[in-house]
This record gives structure tokens, sequence and C-alpha cells, in this order.
């Protein structure tokens, strides 16, 4: 349901006390962002594509943020829970689609199943689980991946949430994401 | 890997990967001495940098791309017992839209199937305001209509393709084409406006042109599934074309709209939007504080009187906005037939100081040439307004005023 007036400031608030609901609220955004994200990251080739990855996250920010005074970190703290959040919803599907092929039918006929087929889940998983282990051994490298691969951020939005320069978010970027990939490979 | 390790490869791997191929091998050496491992470590981290980029974008879209799209009908499907799903039309975030045919009324319908949770409330008032709109240029909502479990609502079916497919296509489109797609935007928005209701969400993908047809897709409906979506309050409006007032206040009303028409009309005019995104906030911040980009630096051949229509209904101010839609919707200022023509330059000709006198700053912008004919005119001028091409022709005397023949428009 619709809730007027909240601010983003009392939406955090619950996101931080780990209201589940909460963050849940996002998740039609977040199926729609990575859907304008993997439209961008299918087409990279074609040049003059301006697909904005950040848009609808970044439109539900502004328009939570509108009629409030939230701070920088509020801003951040947005963006790293959507990212977030749209990392966990797709390494869930990808997991449920390595595991078992789809059961039996449940839902009505009227929907069209076929739209619902994984191309190669255990690449995300092995990226998944890079980055984890990426986090343990350096934590500010593993959030500027999550921030720019599964948020969709750019270099610079990458660099004012994590109060960096954006040279160093390039630079950690490189090293981080050879990495992973090196580990993806294994 | 202990942490101090991890900062030795980082150390390293930063000296080296912006090195040339041919110092790459020999700065190596000397930073690694004869740690082997560490070597064999920063090689294969370099031998990973050129894919990496591109393999974890392909891990990650290709799943992405997979995602359910809820709710999606079956092709073919006979949905309550009514309607036979014919072909989807559109998807969007909040919902797919698909032709329908309807048994009851034996003829094809367009079913905008809502994706929940929705404020129900909202959707039905939304859709009651709408089904009152009946204008040529508006596309005619029938119902609000819940058929197993899902809220659809139903409208008319309008073949052809949205302006957004068109922009996508052509980019900027001729200046005829944009002038006849914003008066049909500007002459629905005004027949729903003069009865209070407002779109709420203009832009290109609400926009359907077939043929000589102009509609305005989804009023007041388009963004109730928006609100839903998004916990945010009953703010609409998609982020390209939101109106100052509405970033700033979160309120607005028609005007809004009005803006946005202006937003639209520049893209076709331009070829990108008034503010391209660079991200979602900074458009925002821009829509707000930053004066909209000339036009006709963008497009010079934009007639002057659409460039002026234009900047009132992009005005920040939402007051200033109205008499840039009365002269979208008025169309070019008329053109005059070639009698007429004729009969204004021998009246010109008779009444010769009738310009001098009305325009006593000099013109802003005129193209010099030389009419050439045996008549004394000797240059080729704008007038000042920008609508009228003139020859100014020299002196007939001294203290005689000049004389200016209208030849074109």
């Amino acid at each position: 349901m619709v809730n007027g007036g909240q601010s983003v400031t009392a939406l955090l608030r619950e996101w931080r006390a780990g209201d589940p609901q909460a963050a849940e609220r996002l998740l039609p955004l977040v199926y729609e962002e990575l859907r304008t994200l993997a439209a961008s990251y299918m087409q990279r080739e074609r040049a003059g594509h301006t697909l904005r990855p950040t848009d609808l996250i970044g439109e539900a920010y502004v328009r939570l943020a509108a009629g409030s005074q939230p701070t920088w970190d509020d801003r951040s703290h947005f963006f790293a829970i959507a990212a977030r959040t749209m990392r966990q919803v797709l390494v869930d599907h990808a997991r449920k689609h390595t595991a078992q092929k789809r059961g039996a039918d449940d839902r009505p006929i009227t929907f069209d199943e076929d739209a619902i087929a994984v191309d190669r889940p255990a690449e995300l998983l092995a990226l998944h689980d890079a980055l984890d282990e990426l986090a343990v051994l350096d934590e500010r490298k593993a959030r500027a991946v999550e921030l720019h691969y599964f948020g969709g951020l750019t270099h610079e939005e990458v660099a004012r949430a994590l109060d960096v320069h954006v040279n160093t978010v390039s630079r950690e970027l490189k090293l981080a994401e050879a990495w992973i990939h090196r580990r993806m490979s294994v | 890997m202990t942490p101090e390790r991890w900062r030795r490869v980082e150390a390293v791997f930063n000296e080296v990967v912006d090195l040339p191929d041919h110092e790459r091998a020999a700065h190596l050496v000397s930073a690694c001495g004869s740690d082997d491992a560490l070597r064999g470590e920063i090689e294969a981290l370099l031998a990973s940098v050129p894919d990496a980029a591109r393999s974890m974008r392909t891990a990650i879209g290709e799943v992405a791309a997979s995602l359910p799209r809820v709710p999606r009908l079956q092709i073919g499907a006979r949905l309550g017992k009514r309607y036979q799903i014919i072909e989807l039309l559109g998807e969007g975030g909040m919902g797919a839209v698909y032709r329908a045919h309807d048994d009851k009324l034996g003829e094809a319908v367009a079913l905008k199937v809502v994706r929940g949770p929705v404020d129900e409330q909202l959707l039905r008032d939304e859709v009651r305001l709408a089904q009152r709109v009946t204008h040529p240029n508006v596309c005619r909502t029938f119902d609000l209509e819940e058929v197993d479990g899902l809220h659809l609502v139903k409208m008319e079916y309008v073949p052809g393709e949205t302006l957004a497919t068109r922009l996508a296509r052509d980019r900027a489109l001729p200046i005829a084409e944009c002038v006849r797609i914003a008066r049909g935007v500007a002459a629905g928005l005004a027949a729903a406006h003069a009865r209070h209701i407002v779109h709420g969400d203009l832009k290109p993908a609400n926009i359907m042109l077939d043929g000589d047809r102009v509609l305005l897709m989804d009023f007041g409906v388009a963004w109730v599934a928006r609100v839903a979506a998004a916990p945010v309050g009953r703010l609409r409006g998609t982020v390209g074309y939101l109106a100052p007032e509405l970033v700033r206040d979160r309120q607005a009303d028609e005007r809004a709209d009005l803006y946005a028409l202006g937003c639209v009309l520049y893209e076709m005019l331009a070829g990108e939007p008034v503010f391209p995104a660079a991200s979602t906030t900074d458009v925002h911040t821009r829509h707000v504080a930053i004066a909209a980009p000339s036009v006709r630096k963008m497009r010079p051949d934009t007639p002057r009187w659409l460039a002026s229509a234009l900047g009132d209904l992009l005005a920040k101010r939402p007051e200033d906005r109205a008499h840039g839609l009365q002269r979208v919707v008025a169309g070019p200022p008329r053109r005059m037939s070639t009698a007429v023509l004729a009969a204004l330059v021998a009246v010109g000709a008779i009444v010769h100081n009738w310009w001098p006198s009305t325009t006593p700053t000099p013109p802003a912008e005129h193209v010099n040439g030389h009419a050439g004919s045996g008549d004394n005119v000797d240059t080729l001028m704008f007038s000042p307004d920008g609508e009228w091409l003139l020859f100014r022709s020299n002196r007939l005397g001294a203290g005689q005023p000049r004389l200016y023949h209208v030849v074109g428009r």
C-alpha cells in the first residue's frame, strides 16, 4: 500500500532496524531496474546507447527525499541498500534455477512460463562468492563493485557514495575486477 | 590471503598495471624480488584485466535478463469469460499492456495489467476521471476490472507506435512533424485540463502515433502504479519530464503537464532530452535550477514562434506556462495567401514608413544579400520577431524612409 508522506530518513531507520518489509517495498523497483541493467549490459557494443540503470532507484530516492532533509549518508545508504537488494534478487533467482528445473506448474495457465529461463546462473553465483571473499580482504573494494555492477552507479556516483576520489574508485575497481574475474574462471 | 599480503599485491599491481607491456616485466621482477608467488599472482591479475569488466557484466546481465516479468500473460490465453490475449504491446516497470479481443464488444481493446500491489481506491479514482476525457487526441479509458486477481485497465486499442519508439529510431523529427505531434498532445491536454483532469506522467512512451493520429495514453493511470511500487508518496511523473515544482514541493497541477509537454517537444526538435541524464539526481536539480538550453542552438531551423512557445512551456514558474500551450494548440501563425502577400507588398510600397516607425531597434538578425533585380532593393533580412523575410530597399533619398518588402514568412 501507499505510504504517503514517509521520509527517506524514516524508511532508512526501518531498514537499519532490520524491518524486512521495508526493503521489500523496493522490490518492484529493483526488478525493473535490473531489467534496465540487463539491457545496458547486454547491448554495450551499441554505441550511443544511453540507458541509465539507476534512474528508477534514483527517482525513488528523490521522491523519498523531497520534503525531508536527508543527509549525504542517507543518500549513500539508500543506494547501497538498493544495490544489495539487486544483488540478492539475482543470486536468489540464479540459485533457484540451478537447484531444480521448474517443478509442477502451480500457476494459472494465463501466465507465460517461457519467460522464465535462466542463462548461466553458475557464473553469477561464482561472482557472488568471489565478491564475498573480497569483502573479507578489502571491504571498500567489494562495496565499490557492488554499487557499480549491481547498483548500476557510475564511478563518480560510487565515489560520492564511498566518499573517496573518483580516481581512487577507478583504480581500486580495476584490481577488484581482475581479482574477481580470476576467481570466477578458476 | 592475509591482509598484509593483499596490500602488497595491491601496491605492486598499481605500480605496473598502467605501464606499457615491455616495461612491465622488468618492473615486476624488481618489485617482487625473489617472491615468485607474488609475481605469479600479479601476472594472473594483469592477464584478467582486459576481460574482467565484460565478463562480470555478462554474468549479471544474463541472469537479470531472465528475471520473471510478472505478471506476464500467455498469448492466446483467455482471461475471464470475455477476453482473449492477442499480443503484448508494451511492458513497463509497472505492468504490461496487451492487445486483447473483447468478445462482448466484438473488437480489439488494450488491457493494461497493473502490477500489484496497488492502491485500489486511488486507481479507481483515476480511472473514473480518465473515463470522462473524450477527445480525438486522447486514448479512451473504458473501465477498471478485476479478473483472475489481476487489475486490468481497459482502454481503446490504438495501432501504431509510441513517440518513444519513433524517437529512439529517428532521434530528431522534421519540424512539421514536431508541430503536428505537439499540437495533438496539446489539444488533448487542453481538453482534459478544461475538466481539471491531469495526466501526471506525460512522456514519449505515453504518446501514440497512428498514421495521422496523435493520441495521449494512460491518462491519470500511469502514475498510480508507480506510486504503489515506490513507497514514496504521491509524486507523479517520470524523471526526465518532471516539472520543477514536483521535484521541489512534491505538488503540482495541470501545469506540470505543460512542462512535460515542453520536455517532449524539446526532445523531438533537439533529438535529445532537455537535460540528458548524467544521474537522476542531477537531472532533478537541473529541472529546478538550470534554464533549459536554447532549442535553436540544437536545432537552428526551429521556427521562432515554436521556440518561443517552447520557452513558455519550460518556464520554471508554473504560472508562466499557459501561454505556451495556447500557442502550440494554435499552431504556426497564419500563413498568408499569395494574394494577401501581394496586397501587403503593395500597401507596404504606399505606406512605406510603417515598418521603421514601429521598430526603432535594428533587427536582431539579418542575412545580407543583393536582390539583383533592377529594383532598389539591397538587403535580405528577417523582421525583428523572426517571422517575416523582408527585402530592405535603399533609401529613396536623404531623409526619406526605407522601403521594406515582405517576401515571405
